[in-house]
């Protein structure tokens, strides 16, 4: 197939497959947890100021790029952003939009590939918790399976490990080429039209299951389904004064609806020229906060209060999104008796859901890349990829070792480059294309208008927002994360693996580049000043 | 469960809601548009 015929085959299929972007791991276990300490109910002023000064317009304007690149003849980050941007800094700078997806799919595709794991061992008989014994026995076993699926105890869990691990990654990897080789129409948005509903059914069934818990403990009548509810949304209002809440709101909101990750830019340039961008944004945004807020608000720390109380919810807050998942949940599922394994399996097969139909939307903007950069054909550039991914993928799985490797591509490519592409990005959009010229574009074919006080968010209180945001950010997380890059030997690994692929999308660009400038296209986005 | 986080957890739950069902109200209202063909960089043609 080649790219002329790439298109979206309906307005639904691109919502639903950026939603299925968005829709991940972080709405289920990030979400409750940020919020729980930060404030409970009150958290959510500062998300919602965040999700609609910060999260819905820089969408806005990465969908509206997106398209208008398309209809230009480009798909990826770079050529798009160089062409808006008018030069080679943002079409270098946009090499962060290939990098991020395509890094962060590295140790994505093998998190996924636990959930797999996780749901097959739930289904077939469970993951060897028994019910009856103490909680901190169970709390054992759970967290001795999941260091022995994830091989966190030590590094090479492919030679030594659970052959399982490598099995399920294998199975995840190969279904995520597949759906993305299998192109934009007929793959992606074919397989997000039927995951996404399935994922929301998965979601209602175990969220029914855990509003009808009550009190299943009567010796323990505080623990309760209320007092669960409680614990996740009472307002502690004095949390408002403290920056760090407003920081944390911010940070969900932005991870949450991957705006700044190089996804959307590259989606949304499948899209026709009077295909409306601002409402499909609306929606897509609107169903990941269905899946955070109504999901992943309800669900996940009502079922640990109920059954651990609050001082095991605490703790199992304080030892982040995959403890929470992945050790406290399990020992969560095995007290619900005959239906623990049921509600387990299809927990993590939701999961397992949430997450594919993120990972294939990694994939797909570096195929964009490699194809318009080197004049490959789909073949050739998803061999290409598939090499890289396979390479990458090798060292974040072998290098498992208490997750040091994973995490610090996650750090520095999945967090950090996210804040530096979204800020590129609105900049941009609203100070190079121009903010007047932009809202022209995104209301092209729109079916609701943005209220016009949001060119003033977009032009410069969501800059700012955004700058306060990363400064504080970095402010408080970059000087550690030199420091442990500087003292252990796995994370430099990872750094050299991380340059090692910037390196290749520069070149990659620069043949681009080339390439571009003598078949006639419009790069540097001259003509495109007289539309 | 404080009588403000009954506020907080509904008036949440109805705007995430909310937004989200009159968007896809909105989207499935729509009629159907056509398909166009554009050219590309990845075969190195000019576009329209």
């Amino acid at each position: 197939m080649t790219e002329q015929q790439q298109q979206w085959g309906t307005r639904l299929g691109v919502i639903l497959a950026v939603a299925g972007s968005a829709v991940g791991l972080g709405n289920f276990l990030r979400f409750p947890g940020q919020a729980a300490a930060n404030g409970g109910g009150a958290f959510m002023i500062p998300y919602f100021c965040a999700l609609l000064f910060l999260g819905i317009p820089i969408g806005w304007a990465e969908w509206t790029m997106g398209r208008y690149g398309g209809l230009k003849g480009f798909h990826s980050a770079p050529s798009i952003m160089g062409m808006m941007g008018r030069g080679a800094i943002p079409r270098y700078l946009g090499t962060i939009g290939v990098l991020i997806p395509l890094a962060v799919s590295f140790y994505y595709t093998y998190i996924e590939a636990w959930c797999l794991g996780y749901a097959w061992h739930y289904l077939t008989g469970g993951i060897g918790i028994a019910a009856g014994a103490p909680i901190a026995e169970q709390s054992a076993a759970a967290s001795q399976f999941y260091d022995n699926l994830t091989g966190r105890d030590t590094n090479g869990v492919l030679a030594g490990g659970s052959y399982k691990t490598l099995v399920f990654w294998v199975i995840t990897f190969g279904l995520n080429i597949v759906l993305v080789y299998r192109g934009i129409s007929k793959g992606i948005e074919k397989f997000t039209t039927w995951a996404m509903p399935v994922m929301a059914v998965c979601a209602l069934v175990v969220l029914i299951r855990v509003l009808t818990l009550g009190t299943p403990d009567p010796t323990l009548p505080d623990q309760n389904v209320i007092n669960g509810l409680g614990y996740m949304w009472n307002p502690d209002f004095s949390a408002l004064t403290n920056a760090q809440t407003w920081l944390a709101a911010a940070g969900q909101i932005f991870f949450s609806l991957s705006v700044g990750f190089g996804v959307i830019i590259n989606y949304a340039s499948y899209m026709k020229k009077k295909d409306d961008v601002v409402l499909s944004g609306l929606a897509a945004a609107a169903t990941n906060e269905v899946f955070e807020v109504g999901f992943g608000g309800l669900i996940t720390l009502t079922a640990a209060f109920v059954f651990l109380g609050l001082s095991g919810t605490i703790a199992a807050v304080a030892g982040g999104s995959f403890g929470l998942g992945f050790n406290t949940l399990p020992v969560v599922f095995a007290q619900m008796g005959a239906f623990g394994n049921i509600v387990g399996g299809t927990w993590f097969f939701m999961l397992f859901l949430a997450a594919i139909t993120s990972s294939v939307s990694m994939y797909q903007p570096s195929l964009a890349f490699f194809q318009e950069t080197l004049g490959w054909t789909r073949r050739n550039a998803t061999t290409l990829m598939v090499s890289i991914c396979v390479i990458g993928s090798f060292f974040v799985m072998y290098y498992s070792r208490a997750s040091i490797f994973w995490s610090t591509i996650d750090d520095w490519v999945g967090t950090f480059l996210i804040f530096v592409l979204a800020m590129v990005q609105i900049i941009v959009f609203a100070w190079i294309f121009g903010i007047e010229r932009g809202w022209k574009e995104a209301h092209a074919g729109a079916h609701i208008r943005i209220p016009t006080f949001f060119k003033i968010v977009m032009k410069y209180i969501a800059p700012v927002y955004l700058l306060v945001v990363f400064i504080a950010f970095s402010v408080q997380n970059l000087p550690d994360w030199v420091r442990s890059v500087a003292a252990e030997p796995l994370r430099q690994g990872a750094m050299l693996l991380i340059v090692s692929v910037i390196a290749l999308l520069v070149v990659c660009t620069r043949i681009g580049e080339k390439r571009w400038r003598a078949a006639g296209l419009d790069v540097d986005g001259k003509t495109t000043q007289l539309d | 469960m404080t009588p403000l986080g009954w506020v907080f957890l509904i008036v949440s739950l109805t705007f995430v809601w909310g937004l989200m069902i009159w968007s896809f109200a909105k989207v499935l209202s729509l009629p159907a548009e056509e398909r166009e063909v554009i050219a590309h960089a990845a075969e190195g043609t000019t576009p329209d």
